[in-house]
């Protein structure tokens, strides 16, 4: 059985709004990044992989078993979904064991895999803690425990990192990239940074449609000598922001530290400068005529 | 993994604050009405009443007339009529004409005028004890039951909706104490028939129906909801698990832990009967589980199955209002059959006497009909939440709390 997930034109419509819009994908062993800004179609991807989903057409299979075959999906694939809870008043210990049971574990499996789990996602200590007692981020690793209790394949992960602190998202990150060693782990995030950090292979998706798909210095490569940065003055700034892609600013005072794309070199003290992913993300956001929100 | 799993969903609802108010429920409302059980002694001859030896069953179309136009003639003199039209009592108020008019009826059924009343109501408490018996009133000579039933007919029209003076409510008002013969027939179906267990089972049966048609709905869509509160629905769909093992271990749970205490409490009758010591009584030691199995626990699985259907469906506690209407219509209609024998369809059975094992009896068919519907009835709504929550976990009939249609937030694009 290969481990990888295939997608062949792929739609799903909630009523007369098409979510996903003949969406073809290949996706292999390791860390793979699902970009797009909310409402961009993520979840709904995500949830026709994990089967709490039905498509409206084309071919979807999970390591070569087609997506319809929900319970034999079910047996390969952990999901952790974007709103991540569990029952408040159940112990860590506890919550694992229901989740264990519920997906076909025996009583020696759970036994051996709940202790191993919460060391490797450093919950060991909180093992007879209520959930309701865990910090947001503490949850989130929780999550993911009970996203590989089984030891699936697939590890599907919608939006892991919103609302964790900085340091909680570089261990949560980091704690993925370790999974993905021997699985596909499937990171949606309409953060930036967390793909740039963790991911391989991205996608890049907008009103169901894949803008782009590659490695990450293939979309590092679409924005490559296109990168600059000047500092101007505040009354520059509005001109500035009409004629380039504008991809962040810093007030300094009455000047303005900004950064832009632009196809040839825009003004004399503008400065030519390394691409980065969120670069990358916001030319291909305007090549494609989604509007911007700089 | 099923057995696993309902273990787990006992402990869960063993957990929960809304089980344990539950079955404190169930202790108080044993306690008020068979706390202190009575355990009935041999009627003997020459005693001076036989009230807690039942009512006589073979009532006569006489007995309905006296009994009836008695009580008519109680509430016209006393000025004091009652109606019940959502089972609550009502005092209704007449003018002067409709008074008038009944004041007539009772003269075409009596002969009485409205000025002879009150000495024919103190002759007849001359004779009889007016905190046990009923007024029964002469009726004119030559008086049919039909002209009897026309005379109620507007009496009830007069009153209102829920008015006690229907051909149903009056036969059901009629209460007569047996005799001594009477008395000692009822023993000895109790001792002999019902092994004296039977009857105090029976009727712990009838008390605990009444809040098991209710109560096990609560928990049931606490728990339901709990999934959905606790964010937990999309966990437990991702899982391999069948959707008939999770909602088949959930109801089995719900089921077993609401029967715990009701099966605890139960026995109590059947040690009352034993402490008694009354000789010569061959006990029915396991009528207790033999009530348990066929009369409460068809009623309880109904009410958990409309529980986690409804619940499952919409989302909400509509259930609990469902619920709450078909147990009170069940109350209401089980009103004109608390003496047993008679109990139809109805979800709440009612036996409220240890007696009467004649009509028990009589009417034993109609009550395994009744509890094997209802069987029939929770196992096929546990089956459509079985389908339901097998369309939900594909992304159908997610009404997130809506009664009507999916909903789809933006984020989830």
């Amino acid at each position: 059985m290969k481990t990888e997930i295939v997608i062949r034109n792929l739609s799903k419509s909630y009523g007369k709004k098409q979510a996903l819009k003949n969406v073809d994908l290949r996706i292999g062993k390791g860390m793979f990044g699902l970009l797009g800004r909310n409402g961009a179609g993520k979840t709904t991807l995500m949830k026709v992989l994990s089967t709490l989903l039905e498509k409206d057409s084309g071919k979807v299979k999970v390591c070569g078993i087609p997506v319809e075959h929900a319970s034999e999906i079910r047996k390969i694939t952990g999901y952790l979904p974007q709103e991540f809870s569990m029952y408040p008043n159940m112990k860590v210990r506890e919550a694992l064991d229901y989740l264990g049971v519920l997906s076909g574990l025996t009583k020696a499996q759970r036994r051996e895999r709940i202790p191993m789990l919460l060391e490797r996602v450093n919950l060991t200590e909180k093992a007879g803690t209520k959930v309701k007692a865990l910090s947001g981020g503490m949850k989130r690793r929780l999550g993911i425990a009970q996203a590989i209790l089984h030891d699936p394949k697939v590890l599907i992960v919608d939006e892991p990192t919103a609302g964790l602190d900085p340091e909680e998202r570089v261990r949560f990150r980091n704690l993925l990239s370790e999974i993905a060693e021997d699985r596909i782990v499937i990171l949606s995030t309409h953060i930036v940074g967390d793909v740039e950090a963790t991911c391989e292979e991205i996608a890049v998706i907008d009103q169901g449609r894949i803008l782009f798909r590659g490695t990450v210095e293939e979309l590092l490569s679409l924005v490559e000598g296109r990168v600059y940065r000047a500092e101007v003055s505040r009354k520059e700034l509005n001109r500035i922001r009409s004629s380039y892609n504008v991809t962040s600013m810093i007030t300094l005072g009455n000047n303005v530290k900004v950064r832009f794309l632009a196809d040839t070199e825009p003004f004399s003290t503008a400065q030519h400068c390394d691409a980065g992913v969120e670069d990358a993300y916001m030319y291909l956001m305007q090549r494609e005529g989604a509007p911007l929100c700089l | 993994m099923f057995i696993t799993l309902f273990r787990k969903e006992c402990a869960q609802t063993a957990k929960s604050l809304i089980y344990w108010l539950y079955v404190a429920c169930l202790v108080l409302f044993f306690n008020s009405q068979l706390g202190n059980m009575h355990i009935l002694t041999p009627p003997q001859e020459g005693q001076a009443d036989y009230l807690d030896y039942g009512y006589q069953t073979d009532i006569t179309e006489q007995d309905i007339m006296e009994t009836g136009t008695g009580s008519l003639v109680w509430a016209h003199y006393y000025d004091n009529y009652f109606t019940y039209p959502v089972g609550f009592a009502k005092s209704v108020s007449l003018d002067g004409e409709e008074k008038e008019e009944i004041g007539d009826i009772i003269y075409d059924l009596t002969g009485l005028k409205p000025e002879d009343l009150e000495a024919d109501i103190a002759a007849f408490f001359e004779t009889h004890d007016i905190q046990t018996t009923q007024y029964e009133v002469k009726l004119k000579e030559g008086l049919t039951y039909d002209k009897f039933l026309s005379e109620m007919e507007r009496v009830a029209e007069i009153l209102g909706p829920g008015s006690g003076y229907t051909e149903e409510m009056l036969r059901a008002n009629v209460q007569i104490p047996v005799d001594y013969e009477g008395a000692a027939a009822n023993y000895r179906d109790l001792t002999e028939k019902d092994g004296l267990t039977g009857g105090y089972t029976r009727l712990f049966c009838d008390y605990m129906g009444v809040v098991l048609g209710i109560l096990p709905v609560f928990v049931t869509a606490t728990r339901m909801l709990r999934d959905k509160r606790s964010r937990m629905q999309e966990l437990i769909y991702a899982r391999r698990v069948p959707s008939g093992t999770v909602m088949g271990s959930r109801y089995l749970a719900l089921v077993c832990m609401h029967m715990l205490p009701v099966v605890v409490l139960s026995v109590i009758p059947t040690v009352n009967c034993i402490r008694a010591g009354i000789e010569g009584v061959n006990l029915d030691y396991l009528a207790w589980l033999k009530y348990d199995l066929g009369w409460l626990l068809p009623m309880v699985m109904a009410v958990v199955s409309v529980g986690i259907f409804c619940t499952e469906l919409t989302e909400t506690a509509l259930a609990v209002l469902v619920q709450a209407a078909w147990w009170f219509v069940s109350l209401m209609t089980g009103g004109t059959s608390m003496y047993g024998g008679r109990y139809g369809w109805n979800l709440v059975p009612r036996h409220n006497t240890e007696l009467n094992y004649a009509g028990f009896e009589e009417g034993f068919r109609q009550l395994a009909a009744n509890r094997i519907f209802y069987t029939v009835l929770a196992l096929v709504l546990l089956a459509l939440t079985i389908l339901v929550y097998e369309r939900k976990r594909k992304g159908h009939l997610r009404r997130n709390g809506k009664i009507s249609g999916n909903h789809k937030s933006a984020v989830q694009a």
